[in-house]
Parts: structure tokens; C-alpha cells; sequence
């Protein structure tokens, strides 16, 4: 079994009621049950679990060479490709048409294409995450020994072994104190790379006594040497030495990987000798944890605006400094629904917990709503979900909408989060009502719904607490009632427009004072009867 | 953010706030709460007269005090997505005897309130009334 088998089918990632749901909504007529979801293995899923022995067997036959089968015998297996892999089989009763079939497959397969990256950037993330902590506590480990001396020997080994270097080699000043020309102390590999490495160590030393105590690739002479990767050992009140790498003459350089990795094996050595540095490096794992999160909360942000006939929509997210926790989406309901959902929300926390967390709610609601199903249905499952699996101890405010293109109308429901402004052509506006409580709370929520109708012209905007909680040097918020005058004077004008305006008034208003917290904006126009 | 603690007769511990509580401090708060309680510490009173705001973070940490102090060890963010421990329904639902606010400004009781947190909370005016409450 190899490490690929192990991880969690993109199915698995996706809410079983949800699939249900948006299997029911293609089924040709209500309470006929001709379709069912399976796993790549043959597990059943949603939909209708009665099918003949026959059917599931020759299924599950039909999984190992992935052909679909097709002929008398009542029923089609339909496997759900996924970037070269199968993700799921569709199974559908004869009787279901081939267009409905087509349509179900390609939404299904954007789901699990969708839970498929999520699960994959996860993965990454947390490898990586996992093993620069994994040598920094090696390193920890090794340097809790009282004499660096003594450890030297299996540093060098560990340090070489770990990053496929060729060679290494540890240098310490002669005793705890800086100053001195760096002695070696131990190595890995032949005498004349080790000579280069020595070199190097030495001149990265000097340097970092000049000012600057980092990782360093050194360029080699041409006639000498190949790649070489120093790290110091100890810190920059505290220098204690400095570990080395190298490779052969012609070999590719060190990457960013290595450096992290050696960086945090070097540092983890160091922690034991200089203690009162350990916050320091606290404070870098905690930003490179901020900045993994932030890489994650950002590739799942959508890439464009929905085009369509009497709509305009236009989207700002500005993202914070550290603070992560702001999404958007629009959900396309599919097969000519004429419905486009929308979600905006904020998930409480920062870091990888919380983009993590930001992501799976994500997936939860645009799951919920491909099916289109109505906003308080969508909140309430994806809460359930959430509280299920929710061992972060971390929430998320959202706001649910669901647009009727055709018609005007839009549903909404709440789940803590800032109501939208409604801002009428005429002029009138008013603020939606509040919503119930927010994600991840309670074991079961009921949103409440309200539906409006929109007509040329009239705007509805939906915002995060970056733009109301903007604030200004006088120490004053930004605050609902500037939002509402800042739309209002814009009226009139295109989605776009509106946008820019409302920015423009936050900027105004908070005039170069830093921003604390992720803003998202959602501004939807009605221009007319599609 | 200045976290003091004080501790009253009747075993009442006082923490007053002052500043704002949010992504980069929430933490903090609840270290404290933790702390105080292994120390036998089992009634809180949160003077927030002093939190001019709070964020979406203060939330996380308020709900995680409360569940310290019903003698539940909140979850643990940096588990991610690896199970810890179960929320238990002891918690849900019920207005916390053990954790209770002084004097929060409407800017927080705007947050608890659009969020469903509210009514999980006594809130006080008053210092002499909300230390009799207990």
C-alpha cells in the first residue's frame, strides 16, 4: 500500500447529505431513485442503495479496467475522472437521460476536483510544516548534550544524510565565546570538499560578524568546489559556529527546501546554548506558519466574476498582514438552474488551523449550494459538518445568498456575519436583518430566511468587519453608517463603480493607518430583467 | 493588551482587560484563564470595561475560558484537522455560571450578539452586583 492509498478519497471530503441532495435534484422524476454514488473502492456513497447484486458486482468489475459498460443490462457505470485518477463512480438505472447524466458527471467531477486540491494543498502544507518541525526537535535533541564537541560527529552525519549532501562539516569557535577562527569539528566526505566547506564556513563567519546571521548559499570559485549551503549555529548575540553542506563541482544548487531544513537542524543545536534566543525563533515559526496559511487561504479564493445577462457583480478581498479568515465564492447551480449561490464569510484564528478551517467551510457550503439547495439548508449542513469535525475549537461567520437570475429575487440567510446593505435605486436603503448564530457553535442551526426582490438598478452589498472595523488615526471605526453613505452616493453607478467608491471612502477614512484584518467586499447590481 | 488579575473574597477572580483583544493577543487570555485555574482558581468575572475592541479571535478565546472554567480542556487549534477532544453538550446552550462579563462596551456586545454568543454570557454593570452573582 503505497503512501497515495492511504490518503482520503476527494469523496470522502464532501458532505454524504449534500450528495444526496444533488443526486435527488437530477433524478428525472421526484422520488425515483435511479442514481447512486460509489467510492473508487465500490463503497456506496448517497443516492439509492438497493441495486441488484449483479449491478454492484459488475461495477465494481468495470472500477479495475475503468471502462463504462453499457447494454441491456439496465443500468451504466459512469467513473468520475479526476486528474488521471478515479475519484468515484457514478451508477444510473437505465431510464436516466443522457444529457441529465452528462451534466450530474461534470458537476460531480468539479466537486471532487475541488476537494481533490484541497485535500493535496493540505497535504503539502502539513508535510512541509511537519518536517522543518521534525529537525528543529532533532536538533533540539542533539543539542541538549552539554558539549557541542561531543555531538559534532553525529550532527555533521545527520545534517548530511537528511539533505543528500555530499559532504559536511561543523566548525565551532575554540570555546563558548565569539571570536576566534572557526576550528572543525567534524565531517562528512571527501578531505577536499570538506576543505571548501571549511573555506566557505569561515567566510560566511566573517560576514556575519560584518552584520546578517543567515542561511547562505556561497557561490564557489569556478576552479574549485560545488554548491556549498552554510547555516550558523547559535544566534547572532551567540555565535557559536557554523554548519556546512556541499555538493559535487556541477551539481544543482541548494534550494529553499535545504535551507529551511538546515536552518532549523542549525537552530534546534543552538537553542539549548543560547535560551533566551528561543523566542526569537518562535516568532519565525509562527510567521512561516502565518505565511502557509495565508499561500492556502489565497489558492482557494475564486479566479474571476460571474458573467450574466442583468447582473453585475463586482469583488474586492484585500488581505491583511497576518490575519487570515475572509472568503468568497459564487456557486454556479448547474443544468439550467438559473440560480448563482454566493457565500462571504470570515472564520475566527489565524495560521494554518484557520485557513485550514476556511477551506473545508468552503468546500461544505459549495457543496450545499451546486445542489442548489436553499441558504438556510446550506448553513445547516455545513454546520453540522463542522461541529462534527471541529477539534480546532475555531468558528466561521458566513453569509449565504441565493440569486434567481431571472426573476430578481434573492434568498439570504445568516450565520453571525454582518448583514448585507440593501440600497434601492431610488435611494432607499436598509440593512438585512440579523442572522442566528455562527458556524462551528452549536450542534444544530435554523437560519432564518429572507427574501428580497431586486429591480434595476438596486444594489446589494456584502462586506466583511474589514470594512466596518477600518480604523482611523483619531481612533474612530469606519462603521456601518459611512458604508451606507458611501453606497449611496454611488448609486447608479456599474458594480464596479460602487466598489471602488466604498474603498475609496474606507481609504479616506483611514488615511495610511495600517490595516488590521482581512477586507472583502461583494457588491451585486441588477440591471435588469435577464 | 494589560491583562491584571485580582482576586476578591469568595474565591472570585477578577481579570481586567484593557486595550483590544484579537488575533494577536487572544491567546493570551486564555493562557491566563488556564493558569488561574490550575492554580484553584473556579469563578471568573472578566472586567472588559477596558477592551475598547474585540475581534472575531476574542470570541475564540471568551468561548475557550468558559470551557476552562466548566472544567473542560478547550481544543486545541494547532491539532488542525487531527482529532483531540469532544465538544460536549454540557457547554452548548447554557448561560456559564463559572465565567461572566463586567462592563463590556456595546462594540463587544454588538460582536456577541450578531454571532449567537450572547446568551451565553451574564453580563454586569456593576462590580459589587456581578461578584454577589456568583
Amino acid at each position: 500500500m503505497t503512501a497515495e492509498d492511504s490518503r482520503p478519497d476527494p469523496l470522502s471530503l464532501l458532505d454524504p447529505t449534500a450528495l444526496a441532495e444533488l443526486l435527488e435534484a437530477f433524478e428525472p422524476r421526484p422520488g425515483q431513485q435511479g442514481l447512486a454514488l460509489f467510492t473508487s473502492r465500490g463503497t456506496f456513497v448517497a443516492g439509492r442503495a438497493d441495486w441488484p447484486e449483479a449491478a454492484v458486482h459488475a461495477m465494481q468489475r468495470e472500477l479495475t479496467d475503468g471502462t463504462e459498460h453499457d447494454s441491456g443490462s439496465g443500468f451504466e457505470a459512469l467513473p468520475l475522472q479526476v486528474g488521471g485518477e478515479t475519484a468515484g463512480v457514478l451508477l444510473a438505472a437505465a431510464g436516466v437521460g443522457r444529457r441529465v447524466l452528462d451534466t450530474l458527471r461534470r458537476a460531480l467531477t468539479v466537486l471532487l476536483g475541488q476537494a481533490r486540491e484541497l485535500r493535496d494543498a493540505a497535504d503539502e502544507q502539513l508535510a512541509e510544516r511537519r518536517q522543518a518541525d521534525l529537525f528543529y526537535r532533532l536538533g533540539e535533541t542533539i543539542g541538549a548534550t552539554l558539549d557541542l564537541d561531543q555531538i559534532a560527529g553525529p550532527l555533521t552525519v545527520v545534517a548530511q544524510r537528511a539533505t543528500g549532501a555530499e559532504s559536511s562539516a561543523l566548525l565551532l569557535h575554540p570555546s563558548d565565546e565569539a571570536g576566534g577562527e572557526l576550528l572543525l569539528q567534524a565531517s562528512v566526505g571527501d578531505p577536499q570538499r570538506v576543505a571548501e566547506l571549511v573555506a566557505a564556513a569561515r567566510a560566511a563567519a566573517r560576514g556575519s560578524a560584518e552584520g546578517g546571521n543567515e542561511v547562505g548559499t556561497s557561490a564557489t570559485e569556478p576552479t574549485s568546489g560545488g554548491p556549498v549551503l552554510t547555516a550558523p549555529v547559535g544566534s547572532g548575540d551567540l555565535p557559536l559556529g557554523v554548519l556546512a553542506l556541499g555538493r559535487s563541482p556541477g551539481a544543482a544548487p541548494f534550494g529553499p527546501r535545504e535551507e529551511r531544513l538546515i536552518s532549523a537542524l542549525a537552530a534546534g543545536v543552538g537553542i539549548e546554548k543560547a535560551r533566551y534566543h528561543g523566542r526569537e525563533l518562535q516568532r519565525q515559526r509562527q510567521e512561516h506558519e502565518l505565511a502557509i496559511g495565508r499561500r492556502i487561504q489565497l489558492s482557494l479564493l475564486p479566479r474571476g466574476l460571474p458573467q450574466v445577462a442583468g447582473w453585475e457583480f463586482h469583488a474586492t478581498y484585500r488581505a491583511a498582514r497576518e490575519v487570515g479568515g475572509d472568503f468568497y465564492d459564487f456557486i454556479e447551480v448547474p443544468g439550467d438552474s438559473g440560480l448563482l449561490g454566493l457565500s462571504i464569510g470570515d472564520v475566527t484564528g489565524k495560521g494554518v488551523p484557520a485557513a485550514l478551517m476556511m477551506a473545508t467551510t468552503r468546500v461544505l457550503l459549495r457543496t450545499g449550494a451546486t445542489a442548489g439547495a436553499s441558504p438556510a439548508a446550506v448553513l445547516a449542513g455545513a454546520n453540522r459538518q463542522i461541529v462534527e469535525d471541529n477539534r480546532s475549537g475555531l468558528f466561521a461567520t458566513v453569509l449565504q445568498a441565493r440569486l434567481e437570475l431571472a426573476s430578481g429575487r434573492v434568498t439570504v440567510a445568516n450565520a453571525g456575519h454582518e448583514p448585507p446593505i440593501l440600497v434601492r435605486a431610488g435611494g432607499r436603503a436598509r440593512r438585512l436583518p440579523l442572522g442566528g448564530a455562527l458556524l462551528g457553535l452549536y450542534r444544530t442551526v435554523e437560519p432564518a430566511e429572507t427574501r428580497i426582490a431586486l429591480e434595476a438598478g438596486d444594489l446589494l452589498v456584502l462586506y466583511t468587519d474589514g470594512v466596518t472595523d477600518a480604523r482611523s488615526q483619531r481612533r474612530g471605526f469606519f462603521g456601518e453608517r459611512r458604508l451606507l453613505a458611501a453606497i449611496r452616493n454611488a448609486r447608479g453607478g456599474t458594480a464596479a463603480a460602487v466598489g471602488a467608491a466604498i474603498l475609496g471612502a474606507v481609504d479616506a477614512f483611514s488615511a495610511g493607518a495600517p490595516q488590521f484584518d482581512d477586507l472583502t467586499l461583494l457588491v451585486v447590481r441588477r440591471t435588469g430583467s435577464g | 493588551m494589560d491583562l491584571t488579575v485580582e482576586q476578591e473574597p469568595g474565591a472570585i477572580t477578577i481579570f481586567a482587560l484593557t486595550g483590544e483583544l484579537d488575533y494577536s493577543n487572544f491567546e493570551q487570555l486564555v493562557d491566563a484563564a488556564r493558569q488561574a485555574y490550575q492554580q484553584g482558581a473556579r469563578r471568573l468575572l472578566l472586567d472588559l470595561a477596558g477592551v475598547e475592541y474585540m475581534g472575531s479571535s476574542g470570541l475564540v478565546a471568551l468561548h475557550a475560558v468558559a470551557m476552562i472554567f466548566s472544567g473542560q480542556e478547550p481544543p486545541d487549534p494547532e491539532e488542525g484537522w487531527a482529532a483531540y477532544r469532544t465538544l460536549t453538550d454540557d457547554v452548548e446552550g447554557h448561560t456559564h455560571e463559572f465565567v461572566k462579563l463586567l462592563r463590556p462596551s456595546a462594540q463587544v456586545v454588538n460582536v456577541l450578539e450578531r454571532t449567537g454568543m450572547r446568551q451565553f454570557f451574564e453580563v454586569h454593570v456593576d462590580r459589587s452586583a456581578a461578584v454577589a452573582s456568583f
